[in-house]
């Protein structure tokens, strides 16, 4: 990892282990970036929430080492404290109604702020009458509800699990601006990690990238240079098998072929008719993960 | 102060409006009913009084608790990940049973009352009486909790209803303990140990299964 406004890292992960029904995740290093949105990117059962989980403190049977905050801090009240989580799963009871998690917000969080929550309420227009159940809200609401709490909070980090897939895309383009405002209100010590499915739409917050698949990370690195790493390449069909071997990944169609390549490679791409382009977010990370996948594909 | 509030936080409106109000106002209400509006009944209703308890209590708290000890509870991830969240569920949990005491407690004192100004002797000895009353009381608390306990294993409202059931039964078994001819203060004694008892378990089980949510086991 290297880039010149870094300045220290919200997690480092060193030999972490977590065997789970045939599944393991292992990661033997991980830096997330402090001041950053950081996404977490792969294939269902990569093991993303998995990871997520162990952040966030809710999966405690696990091998290796976590800290926070620059090496400073094991999980403890206090990163609790500082750490704001989101998921996806089982997150409040379902009989519970908004009026009663701001009452528990407002006793186990020290720095929640009610009003700005109830603030967050009105402006994403989450429908928190006081005496309907959660259960009762849709699964984009839901969300909302969860990101308004976390955000009414003093935090310096913010693990998010999909916090875009129930979301509609004006929701989404509203969420970019919110982790992006988060992150300037900082001022480079706040910082985000987020799973996510929808890579395009939150490609315009995303500082950092990390693939996982079958438990391990692939790739990992600051959008800026993973873009440099991976090339664009279009050509003739005419040129698509001899392409093959060297891109990275490749789509074949009767007009001519597409495929990421790593830039070192490009070289071995002389005398064929290409051209080349930046990649999104988006290309890598399913280049990256058609690489890696156990998915078979048919071409 | 903060575990009286977290327990709040955990009731809905409805559940205070049964639970605070109406619950207790109706067991008065049927007191009195049967001791000055239909005749000489009080001993009779004072027995019944725990029964309907029993059974409200243990219906009632699938609005509060209901399917926390499900091996696929929901995992309130919410409080997981919060510093204070877990001290909060504590509180709360041990707040729901210092109210049933204390609710129970009330309920019947309020109907003794009733009896004194309506004049109405219950019991001959006065010694034995309190004894059988805080027997009640206590019998009926530890049947409640007891069969609490058992209805957390299922989120739904019959799942629930059938521990109520079962809550019946056993405090028929109490009561009929009691008034077999023997040692009320002995039974009282014994009552009071399993009411502390099931209240430990009630707590310590349900935090258990809870933290368990940590594990994948």
């Amino acid at each position: 990892m290297s880039n010149l406004f870094q300045t220290g890292n919200v997690v480092e992960i060193t030999d972490l282990k977590k065997k789970y029904k045939g599944f393991e995740l292992s990661v033997p290093r991980l830096q997330i970036p402090k001041g950053f949105a950081t996404a977490l990117i792969g294939e269902n059962g990569a093991g993303k929430t998995t990871l997520l989980n162990i952040l966030a403190g809710i999966r405690l049977d696990y091998k290796g080492d976590v800290t926070y905050f620059d090496s400073q801090e094991k999980l403890c009240p206090e990163v609790q404290e500082k750490m704001g989580y989101v998921g996806t799963g089982s997150y409040f009871l379902p009989q519970w109604t908004a009026r009663q998690v701001t009452e528990m917000s407002k006793l186990m969080i020290e720095k929640f702020h009610e009003d700005v929550f109830w603030k967050l309420c009105d402006e994403l227009s989450i429908p928190v009458e006081a005496t309907r159940n959660i259960r009762k809200l849709s699964a984009g609401n839901c969300m909302k509800l969860m990101l308004a709490l976390v955000l009414a909070r003093d935090t310096e980090f913010l693990v998010l699990d999909e916090p875009a897939s129930p979301l509609d895309p004006l929701m989404r383009d509203k969420l970019c601006d919110m982790i992006r405002g988060y992150l300037e209100e900082g001022d480079g010590g706040k910082s985000v990690f987020f799973s996510t499915h929808n890579i395009s739409d939150m490609e315009n917050v995303t500082d950092y990238a990390i693939i996982m698949e079958h438990g391990s990370v692939v790739e990992e690195g600051f959008v800026e240079e993973l873009k440099e790493k991976y090339i664009l390449v279009k050509g003739e069909a005419a040129d698509a098998d001899a392409a093959g071997g060297i891109l990275f990944s490749i789509t074949k169609g009767s007009y001519g072929f597409e495929g990421i390549c790593l830039a070192e490679n490009l070289d071995k791409l002389a005398g064929m008719d290409i051209s080349k382009e930046t990649p999104t977010l988006y290309q890598i990370s399913v280049a990256v993960m058609k690489a890696n996948t156990q998915l078979k594909f048919v071409h | 102060m903060k575990a009286i509030k977290g327990y709040l936080a955990f009731t809905s409106y409805i559940y205070r409006i049964v639970m605070f109000g109406v619950l207790p106002l109706a067991l008065i209400a049927l007191y009195v009913l049967g001791t000055v509006v239909m005749g000489n009944a009080a001993l009779i209703m004072i027995f019944i009084i725990p029964f309907v308890a029993v059974m409200v209590e243990v219906a009632a708290d699938t609005w509060m608790f209901g399917g926390i000890q499900r091996k696929d509870a929901a995992k309130m991830d919410f409080l997981k990940t919060s510093s204070g969240g877990m001290g909060l569920l504590q509180d709360a949990l041990v707040m729901d049973l210092a109210r049933r005491l204390l609710s129970l407690s009330g309920v019947m004192v309020i109907c003794l009352l009733v009896s004194a100004v309506e004049g109405v002797e219950m019991f001959k000895d006065t010694a034995e009486g309190a004894g059988i009353i805080v027997s009640l009381i206590l019998s009926a608390y530890a049947v409640s909790v007891l069969c609490t306990l058992l209805s957390r294993f299922g989120a739904m409202f019959w799942q629930s209803l059938m521990a109520g059931y079962l809550g019946l039964f056993i405090e028929a078994m109490c009561v009929w303990l009691l008034v077999l001819p023997g040692h009320p203060l002995v039974l009282c004694c014994i009552y009071g140990v399993l009411a502390l008892g099931v209240s430990v378990l009630a707590v310590r089980f349900a935090m258990k299964k809870v933290r368990g949510g940590y594990y994948d086991e």
